[in-house]
């Protein structure tokens, strides 16, 4: 009888250990106040402006730029970096390239000329370095070795013949070979060509250095595609310091601008807040930067709507000198990235508000995180050229919070 | 004995480990709620709703310490029982929730055979399991788990200071603690919800006196006093805002408690008795800032039943071995529930089996009943309780040469 008695006892303990359903509480416990109160609230910002920087590192551009438009020029460096060797016998040699777009309104073909450089340059440094701008705009004629022309079309596969001597004398002392430096011709064919560079997913796009070479009877083409490259971006006009003096919002790839907004609102949200989530938002404003017409000509519809906050912790006054918080650089929670929805730029789904919520002004909050300003970048900034507009007057930070005012007994 | 030992082992074991996840009542949940108040009868007690009183050198009382100086020998017992609840609101809503579990153990050790008895035991003191959801017109789900609940951990020592008259003295710590997971869900957006989960951690000591008293013969009475006394509370939030996650101490004042009750032997194996069980948490029960609760109602009970003894004699059958009990209770519960006080009432029954006969056994006890109403409390619950205790005897300590 006793083992009966065991095992009905557990079997009705077996039972009685059933998830719980949620009832509806009763008068006795407010839990709608219950710790505190929840509150969804939005912020205006109390200061925004933008800052450019000419000089990006452009080394992991995905596309290599060559053009003029509305004040901007882009050429690029590139070079193959192993050549077929001495002994094998090259009867001719091209570089082939791979357009898949153009920015700019200009229907008419484009020169482009072609110089072999004498300098070392290093992929990651180029383009902040002031030489490359000052050979962008005017490159030493002597190191000329052609111009090729091509039209206008969207997509493009660009040929390059090589002079055999050039290439027979890279491939006999390797420490000669610096690569050529693509331009466009002084004609302004007002827009940019964006040519995949080494650097996308795509191999089949990359830019070649094709050769024949006809080892017995049969003549073979073979093609190499490891190298360096990338762009340098100039920018010849007064667009940037017209809007700052216009108290126009902006960010920029390219010649890049990123803006920076700010929130005094952060500085006194209750110590016991709990964010759920938050959100900054950034409505877009498409018409023209300086001239308000209805179409900006400077957004790039090639260039992806992705973007990315990074907080600023620490900055000077008139943001001359900033720290970004490198939080981001070890971990992924720490990076923000942005997109567009019915005109607003937000921060990208819920995951990415609650992150934001978490991480960042939370930790702002908590007192663990030092913010001054919010600063909103192109995601790659140093792809191509183009100019995302901010209307000033719609920037927002959305937070859900949970305010904390007692300990609940 | 061994194999009694395995099985109790095992039985308390088994109702240790699987200590329920769901609350028997849905009432006793406020905002200041520690739970709702257990009544501590063994199963004995349980079936004949009365216990104060109750003398019995087998049985250990779990309500009147000081008829622990009935026991010659050592003794022990573990309770353990399964209760369930069918609740109604009145708009056609029902609800079911049970819980399973340990409940009491006591040990007693006489130092002199029926004169001076030490013992020590735990026991619950209340307890609270629910779930509870509501969604306001914002669309905003705040839901809440509210689990746990205190104990007491006794040491007492009881002294007959004559034949009929003994006292018991005890030091009691009170023990548990409560968590709060608040979890709140936007429902109009996929945000990610919202947790907070507290912890509040119960600790401090009280003392516990009681009486008995054998005016005649055949008539006990028995009495047990609690003072009030002061409980510290430790809130350990868990969230992500730093500030509020640091740890605070706070207190409660528990109201002091009052137990009495009589049993009177009616003839050799009928007994019959009465408690009434008092306990202020209206006026009593204080928050840290002195302030009493709305919600806490002042707590009794009344009990009454009849007990038939087992037979004496030595050779008897079975059926004569067993112990019957009958027993009926009404009571207040120590919370309001829609600001009216919650009524329970019920009937009682048991029985207990020999395991040794007049060392051993064990005891079951039933109980069925109503609480809350549906014009007052717009809710009510039907309740089936279902307890077994074990009560053994030991010869500890004694020198079998001697």
């Amino acid at each position: 009888m006793k083992k009966g008695i065991i095992a009905l006892l557990l079997l009705l303990a077996l039972w009685a250990c059933q998830d719980l359903n949620p009832v509806q509480p009763s008068k006795e416990l407010d839990l709608n106040h219950l710790y505190g109160t929840y509150i969804d609230t939005v912020f205006n910002a109390t200061q925004e402006t933008f800052k450019t920087d000419d000089r990006v590192n452009s080394g992991s551009g995905l596309r290599l730029n060559v053009g003029r438009y509305q004040g901007f020029e882009s050429g690029f460096l590139l070079k193959f970096v192993t050549l077929p060797t001495a002994e094998t016998h090259l009867d001719s040699a091209y570089i082939e390239l791979t357009s898949l777009g153009k920015f700019g309104s200009g229907a008419d073909s484009m020169t482009i000329a072609v110089y072999r450089v004498q300098e070392d340059w290093e992929e990651q440094k180029a383009n902040t370095q002031d030489e490359w701008h000052v050979y962008l705009k005017q490159p030493p004629e002597a190191d000329r070795v052609g111009s090729y022309t091509f039209p206008a079309a969207d997509t493009l596969t660009m040929r390059f013949p090589l002079d055999s001597a050039l290439v027979n004398e890279w491939r006999r002392d390797p420490d000669s070979n610096k690569g050529l430096f693509f331009k466009p011709e002084n004609t302004n064919p007002n827009y940019i060509r964006e040519i995949e560079a080494l650097e996308t997913g795509v191999p089949a796009n990359w830019p070649k250095f094709c050769y024949f070479t006809k080892p017995d009877t049969e003549v073979i083409k073979d093609s190499i595609q490891t190298g360096l490259d990338v762009s340098i971006f100039n920018y010849e006009g007064d667009l940037f310091s017209k809007a700052q003096q216009q108290k126009k919002l902006l960010v920029a790839s390219g010649i890049a601008a990123r803006t920076f907004v700010r929130f005094a609102a952060l500085d006194s949200l209750p110590k016991t807040a709990i964010i759920q989530e938050a959100d900054v938002l950034l409505p877009i404003d498409d018409r023209d930067i300086l001239t308000n017409d209805p179409d900006n000509r400077l957004d790039n519809p090639e260039h992806p709507d992705q973007f990315i906050l990074r907080n600023v912790s620490k900055a000077d006054s008139d943001l001359t000198t900033y720290t970004i918080d490198s939080s981001f650089a070890s971990s992924a929670n720490f990076s923000f990235p942005l997109e567009i929805q019915n005109g607003v730029l937000r921060l990208n789904g819920e995951g990415e508000r609650n992150k934001f919520g978490l991480n960042l002004v939370q930790n702002i909050i908590n007192g663990h995180t030092e913010s001054v300003w919010f600063y909103i970048q192109y995601r790659e900034e140093d792809r191509d050229v183009s100019i995302k507009r901010f209307n000033p007057k719609g920037i927002r930070l959305h937070l859900r919070y949970f305010k904390v005012d007692n300990n609940g007994l | 004995m061994q194999k009694l030992k395995i099985n109790l082992f095992i039985l308390t074991l088994a109702l240790l480990l699987t200590k329920a996840q769901a609350g028997e009542s849905l009432f006793g949940v406020s905002n200041h709620s520690l739970g709702l108040l257990q009544t501590n009868y063994s199963a004995g007690g349980m079936g004949r709703s009365y216990e104060m009183a109750s003398s019995d050198s087998l049985q250990i009382n779990y309500m009147n310490f000081a008829l622990w100086a009935d026991f010659s020998r050592t003794a022990y017992s573990v309770k353990g029982g399964y209760k369930a609840a069918f609740g109604e609101d009145g708009i056609r809503n029902r609800y079911f929730n049970d819980v399973a579990g340990f409940e009491n153990g006591f040990i007693l050790i006489p130092i002199m055979k029926k004169e001076l008895v030490f013992g020590a035991g735990l026991m619950p003191y209340t307890y609270i399991e629910q779930r509870l959801r509501t969604t306001s017109t914002d669309s905003i789900a705040r839901e809440l788990l509210l689990k746990g609940g205190l104990s007491k951990a006794v040491l007492n020592f009881s002294y007959r200071a004559f034949t009929n008259m003994g006292i018991g003295l005890g030091l009691e710590y009170n023990f548990g603690s409560l968590q709060k997971n608040f979890r709140l869900e936007n429902n109009q957006e996929l945000t990610a919800p919202l947790k907070l989960n507290y912890d509040y951690r119960f600790y401090g000591f009280n003392m516990v006196g009681s009486a008995f008293y054998r005016p005649l013969n055949r008539l006990t009475l028995g009495l047990s006093f609690r003072p009030a006394f002061t409980l510290k509370v430790r809130i350990d939030p868990n969230t992500v805002s730093e500030e509020v996650n640091k740890s605070t101490l706070t207190s409660l004042t528990l109201p002091a408690q009052w137990n009495g009750g009589a049993e009177y032997r009616l003839n050799k194996r009928l007994v019959t008795g009465l408690d009434v069980l008092y306990q202020d948490w209206q006026n009593g029960y204080r928050l840290s800032s002195g302030q009493t609760d709305p919600y806490q109602s002042k707590y009794f009970r009344i009990g009454a039943g009849l007990e038939r003894r087992p037979s004496p004699k030595l050779f008897t059958n079975f059926p004569e071995r067993l112990d019957y009990r009958v027993g009926f209770f009404y009571s207040r519960l120590s919370q309001k529930s829609r600001e009216n006080f919650i009524p329970e009432y019920g009937f009682s029954f048991g029985c207990s089996f020999p395991l040794q006969r007049f060392r051993s056994r064990i005891d079951f006890a039933g109980v069925v009943g109503r609480r809350g109403n549906l014009d007052n409390n717009r809710y009510q619950e039907t309740f089936v309780n279902f307890g077994i205790s074990i009560n053994a005897i030991e010869t500890w300590f004694v020198n079998v040469e001697d």
